[in-house]
């Protein structure tokens, strides 16, 4: 376990190293949120409930998708994209432990440090009239559990997405399309049940909506009871699916590793 | 019993064929077409335990790739590799324990952190014991004099800084072979009598095994007593260094500058048997084996000359690599 610590610990250390950076996204989100409050109060004009949402929900909701997506941001596209490039991946290959464990106790490390700026965030979140308590007691408990195996998973999507530097040495294109697209299908922009049906046919066969969605929806009581047990299984089982594929590509990936420069 | 085997490696390259012409580019997406290349071709050779090896040869020779091999980051084409009786590509993480690895053209150090936190992370992965960790890190500190920069961050430091911090981080943990590939690429001259004195010093006190490759001469003078001298993917020579220039350069030359009228005319000039050559300076370049007399040169060069100054110029190591990099451009 010492190993996977140090990396953690390291990923903590250069997230603080860059306050600016670490600092700005939850201003910026919280400017976003105040945003949010007042533009969804234009839009619903007195509706009651849109697609399962009222008023109040959906911008509970967008407010946690918001927040969420500040400790999302998965650095390891790009990561691994820079240790391929300049050939320092040879040291992370050379390591006694794997190199999908380095990247993701990497990635655990900036989650964590970027999960205590969220959390002091969001009192502030709950002043400007973005968020409430959660819907019940369930759903307080369940929240934690469902962003917790929505956290493992966009690391282990952010690794697969990384991965692809080692055939494509430069990645950057499909990074940002996999940042944009993913946090589209994930909810990130407007609940999923706000989707036309194809689209949300799309984003339900797909695993990014445990990313955002179903968290947050856990959180607002749209998601409950055998459903959102349901939820957590698929999130489970999408885990386990995702991370054969990691072990499976990354096997391929070393098999035809080139560390470039001589 | 050798405690580095190589036998018969070879590694191919293999890319899809580059298409010339209109859509060239386009075209070399789908051509099935693979055109293959041989960075290391059959290579055999065993290191012992304590020695130091220059691993020498031309930029492309195929130096980077048996390094890479050796670590067990590649998978060679054929042949086999064993180092402490343990396959690298096989089983590369307890290959990772018993080997440390500097490249002097990229480091395994953390750019944004100081370099004490990349060294605590280095000592956790290897999981060095805390005791052991810190007398290693003081013994480090002392020998590469790391105590100015310790708690910078390193994209601060100086190239011989972080080359310096490199070292501290491949030999913490203290493994018993340590791979150097151009340890000393773009340092000055303290810099790079630091790097010499350091290697110097872990390989007589720790017994480490290193294998070294550099295009500083001066490293190898230093630091080996064999080296391995490889071209095209193959071994070209094998043994101390004095053989290899005894047998790729069993010559001195002999330089002479003339005094007054009496210059030959023309770029060549043949004096009591020895050819010389017009150097750019104006001075005389004769070739005299080691078997061959050289006072009959000077008494031929005496004879009617008047000689301003002579000088005879030994064959060393740099001559020898100089005379086989031409003859590899002629070739």
């Amino acid at each position: 376990m010492r190993p996977y610590l140090a990396y953690v610990r390291a990923a903590a250390l250069i997230a603080m190293q860059y306050r600016t950076a670490l600092f700005s996204s939850p201003v910026v989100t919280l400017i976003w949120i105040l945003v949010l409050t007042r533009v969804w109060s234009q839009a619903y004009q007195g509706r009651p409930v849109v697609a399962g949402f009222t008023l109040q929900t959906t911008i509970v909701y967008l407010t946690l998708a918001s927040l969420q997506a500040v400790v999302i941001d998965s650095p390891l596209p790009f990561v691994i994209a820079g240790r391929v490039r300049t050939g320092e991946v040879i040291f992370d290959v050379n390591r006694p432990i794997g190199f999908a464990g380095q990247m993701l106790a990497l990635q655990a490390g900036q989650t964590g440090t970027q999960l205590i700026v969220v959390l002091a965030a969001a009192p502030l979140a709950a002043w400007i009239g973005g968020l409430a308590a959660p819907a019940g007691v369930t759903a307080g408990l369940l929240y934690p559990v469902a962003l917790l195996a929505g956290l493992v998973l966009n690391a282990l999507l952010g690794l697969l997405i990384g991965l692809s530097a080692f055939w494509t040495v430069d990645n950057w294109g499909l990074s940002t399309l996999y940042r944009f697209v993913a946090a589209f299908l994930a909810g990130a922009a407007v609940p999923l049940t706000f989707l036309p049906g194809p689209l949300r046919a799309v984003a339900e066969a797909l695993p990014f909506r445990f990313v955002v969605y179903e968290p947050a929806a856990i959180y607002v009581g749209q998601v409950q009871g055998a459903e959102a047990v349901r939820a957590l299984g698929l999130a489970v089982l999408w885990i386990v699916v995702v991370a054969g594929l990691v072990a499976l590509v990354w096997r391929r990936a070393f098999r035809r590793v080139v560390i470039h420069g001589g | 019993m050798p405690l580095i085997t190589v036998h018969q490696l070879t590694k191919e390259y293999s890319r899809p064929k580059r298409v010339e012409g209109r859509f060239g580019a386009l075209r070399t997406l789908v051509t099935r077409e693979r055109e293959t290349t041989l960075a290391v071709d059959h290579i055999d050779f065993t290191v012992d335990e304590g020695e130091v090896v220059g691993y020498l040869g031309p930029n492309g020779a195929g130096k980077s790739t048996t390094i890479k091999l050796l670590t067990g980051v590649l998978w060679p084409t054929s042949g086999t590799v064993e180092v402490g009786g343990i396959v690298p590509w096989r089983d590369r993480k307890r290959n990772a324990r018993g080997i440390g690895v500097v490249f002097g053209q990229r480091s395994q150090l953390w750019w944004d952190l100081p370099l004490i936190e990349s060294l605590r992370l280095v000592a956790a992965l290897y999981d060095v014991p805390a005791a052991r960790y810190a007398s290693q890190l003081a013994r480090l500190t002392e020998l590469l004099d790391l105590g100015e920069f310790l708690h910078s961050p390193v994209r601060q430091l100086s190239l011989g800084q972080r080359m310096r911090g490199d070292l501290a981080a491949a030999l913490l943990y203290e493994p018993p072979v340590l791979y150097l590939d151009e340890p000393t690429v773009g340092l000055d001259v303290l810099a790079k009598e630091a790097v010499r004195s350091f290697v110097e010093e872990v390989n007589r006190e720790g017994r480490t095994t290193v294998l070294l490759t550099t295009h500083d001469l001066a490293d190898v003078e230093r630091l080996c007593r064999r080296i391995l001298l490889i071209d095209h993917g193959r071994v070209l020579y094998d043994g101390p260094v004095d053989g290899l220039v005894a047998r790729y350069a069993p010559y001195q030359d002999v330089l002479v500058r003339l005094d007054g009228d009496g210059q030959p005319a023309g770029e060549r000039w043949s004096l009591g048997g020895f050819d010389g050559e017009r150097e750019s300076d104006g001075r005389w370049r004769f070739r005299v084996g080691r078997d061959e007399p050289v006072h009959a040169l000077l008494a031929a060069a005496s004879n009617g000359h008047q000689v301003r100054d002579l000088s005879v110029v030994e064959s060393n190591l740099e001559s020898v690599v100089r005379e086989l990099y031409r003859e590899r451009r002629a070739g």
